[in-house]
C-alpha cells in the first residue's frame, strides 16, 4: 500500500466515524491521492478530509470532483422528484433501489456517487412505465432486457423489472429470489431495509466475481450498519440460503479494519489474507475495469459454475466459443442475418471462423487457446474467489 | 417614491452547502442559461438565503449591516459586487422598481 493508499484509507475512516483527520504524511503526492479517489468514484468525501491540509491549487482535481458530485447528486434529486411525482400521477408503483437508497444513510447524501439511478417496477408494467418516460422526453436505451437505461440532460436512470438477473459462480437462482423483492415493499414504497441490505451483498458479490469492486460498496456497508437497526438474524439466516454468508463475513471483516465499524459478525482473516484483499480492492477501484488481474474473470466464473474437472471445463468452454449459440450471435450487427432463421447458425459459424482466420489468425488462436495459455491465472483467481467466501 | 431592485433566481437553481462549502447548482431548468456549478463563499452563500427569502435590495443592505454591525456603504460595495458577478452570470435577475 503506498502512503496516499494508506492515508485515503484514514480519510475514509474518520468520515465514517464522524472524526476529523488529524495529520497527513510529508511529501504526500496529490496528484496520485486524486488518482485515486477518482479511481474509487470518492473525490467528494476525500476532498472534504483532506480539505484542511493544502491550499486550492494542490487540491484543485479533488475539489473538482467535489464539485461535480454536487451537480450531479443535485441534478439527480429535482429530476428523481419530478418523475416520482409523474409515477404517482399514472398510478405506477417504482421502488428505487441500490445508490439512491444507501445515500440516504451517508452523513452528506451529495457525495454518494452513483453512475445511475437504479428503479425497479412489476414486469406487468414495464410498457406503461416506458411510454410515461419517454412522454417526459427521456432517450433510452435496452442493452439487456430486464433493463431499460433512460437518460434525459445529465440524468440517466435504469429501470429494471428483475431486481437481479446474473448468474454468479454457484447454482442459487438470485434472480427468482430477488423476484420477491415485492413481498418486502412498505406502505412507503420503500424496500425493507434488511432484504436490500441482502441484495447489496449480493451484487457486491457479482461485481467481484465479475470483474472487481473498490472501497464503495464496503462504505455503503458500513453506513448501513450504523445508521440502521438490523434484524441480524434474519439476513443471517437469508445470507445462508443465498450462499453468500462466508463473503459477507470477509466483507465485514474487511469493514472493521478499514473503517474501524463494529459489524455484527465478521470471518476470521489472516494478516495475508488481508493484504492481499486490500491490495486488490485498491487496484480495482468502481468496478475492477482496467486492472489487468482481472481480464480472466468470465472464464473463471463459467469454470467454477460448470463443477467440471479444469480440463474437461476448459475443453466445453472451447467448444461453445467455437459454436456460440444463436442467442450470443444473433445480437452481433455482422450476424443479424440470423434474426428469425436460427437454421442459419451453421453458416455464421463458417464465416465466423473464415473471418478469424482471414483477419485476425493470431488473435484466434490465442482465443482458443486461452484456457491452456492462462491456467495459473484462472486458477490464482478461482483461490480468490475461495478466500473472498465465494 | 423610492427605488429598490427586488431579484429573481434563475428557475433551477439552487444554493447547495456541503460540508462548509456553499455550491450553486444549475440543473436541468436552468440549464444553458448559467453555468452548471459554481462555488461561492460565506457571504454569498448568506446574500443568497436572504433573496432566497424574497428580500429586496434596501432590506438586504439593512439587515447584513445589522447583522455583523457594519455600515450600510460597506455592505452595499460587497452586495453590489455579488449582484453583478452573478447577474452576469445569469443565476440572477434583478429588477428595479419604485416603492
Amino acid at each position: 500500500m503506498t502512503q496516499e493508499e494508506k492515508c485515503i484509507l484514514r480519510a475514509l475512516r474518520c468520515y465514517v466515524q464522524n472524526e476529523v483527520l488529524d495529520n497527513i504524511p510529508e511529501n504526500f503526492d496529490w496528484s496520485t491521492a486524486s488518482k485515486i479517489a477518482e479511481h474509487h468514484a470518492l473525490m467528494g468525501i476525500v476532498y472534504t478530509q483532506l480539505k484542511a491540509f493544502s491550499d486550492t491549487e494542490s487540491m484543485h482535481l479533488l475539489q473538482r470532483g467535489f464539485l461535480s458530485d454536487i451537480f450531479y447528486s443535485t441534478c439527480r434529486e429535482s429530476d428523481y422528484q419530478e418523475l416520482q411525482a409523474a409515477f404517482r400521477r399514472a398510478g405506477l408503483l417504482v421502488v428505487p433501489f441500490k445508490g439512491m437508497v444507501v445515500s440516504q444513510y451517508y452523513p452528506n447524501h451529495e457525495l454518494r456517487t452513483m453512475g445511475d439511478i437504479d428503479l425497479c417496477i412489476r414486469p406487468e408494467d414495464r410498457m406503461k412505465v416506458h411510454e410515461l418516460m419517454i412522454e417526459l422526453g427521456f432517450e433510452y436505451k435496452v442493452d439487456i432486457p430486464s433493463v431499460w437505461t433512460y437518460h434525459r440532460d445529465v440524468i440517466s436512470y435504469e429501470i429494471h423489472d428483475h431486481m437481479f438477473y446474473e448468474q454468479m459462480a454457484n447454482s442459487v437462482d438470485y434472480q427468482s429470489y430477488f423476484d420477491h423483492v415485492w413481498e418486502h415493499v412498505d406502505s412507503a414504497g420503500r424496500i425493507e431495509p434488511e432484504f436490500h441490505f441482502l441484495y447489496l451483498i449480493a451484487h457486491t458479490a457479482k461485481h467481484i466475481i465479475n470483474q472487481g469492486n473498490g472501497i464503495r460498496p464496503f462504505l455503503d456497508m458500513a453506513f448501513l450498519v450504523r445508521r440502521e437497526q438490523l434484524d441480524w438474524k434474519w439476513i443471517e439466516q437469508e445470507l445462508e440460503k443465498l450462499k453468500l454468508l462466508p463473503f459477507a463475513r470477509v466483507c465485514f471483516a474487511l469493514c472493521e479494519r478499514w473503517l474501524q465499524t463494529k459489524m455484527p459478525w465478521k470471518a476470521d482473516i489472516s494478516e495475508e489474507l488481508y493484504q492481499q484483499l486490500t491490495e486488490k480492492v485498491l487496484c480495482d477501484g468502481i468496478f475492477g475495469f482496467g486492472n489487468e488481474e482481472n481480464s480472466m474473470a468470465s472464464f473463471t466464473k463459467q469454470i467454477k459454475r460448470s463443477r467440471l474437472p479444469y480440463g474437461l471445463a476448459a475443453f466445453k468452454l472451447t467448444i461453445q466459443k467455437l459454436f456460440p449459440s444463436y442467442g450470443n450471435m444473433q445480437p452481433v450487427p455482422k450476424y443479424s442475418f440470423l434474426k428469425g432463421r436460427p437454421w442459419l447458425l451453421p453458416a455464421a459459424w463458417v464465416y465466423r471462423w473464415g473471418y478469424t482466420a482471414a483477419h485476425k489468425f493470431r488473435y484466434g488462436c490465442d482465443f482458443l487457446l486461452e484456457p491452456i495459455a492462462k491456467r495459473t491465472v484462472v486458477e490464482k483467481r478461482e483461490k480468490l474467489l475461495q478466500d473472498w467466501g465465494l | 417614491m423610492k427605488e429598490d431592485i427586488s431579484f429573481k433566481i434563475t428557475k433551477g437553481v439552487c444554493l447547495v452547502e456541503v460540508c462548509g462549502e456553499a455550491v450553486l447548482v444549475s440543473t436541468r431548468e436552468a440549464r444553458g442559461k448559467c453555468p452548471s456549478v459554481q462555488l461561492v463563499n460565506s457571504a454569498a452563500a448568506y446574500y443568497w438565503s436572504l433573496i432566497e427569502q424574497g428580500f429586496t435590495y434596501g432590506q438586504i443592505i439593512q439587515h447584513a449591516a445589522g447583522e455583523f454591525t457594519l455600515e450600510e456603504m460597506q455592505v452595499a460595495a460587497a452586495f453590489d459586487q455579488f449582484v453583478e458577478a452573478l447577474t452576469q452570470n445569469g443565476y440572477l435577475i434583478a429588477e428595479r422598481h419604485t416603492v
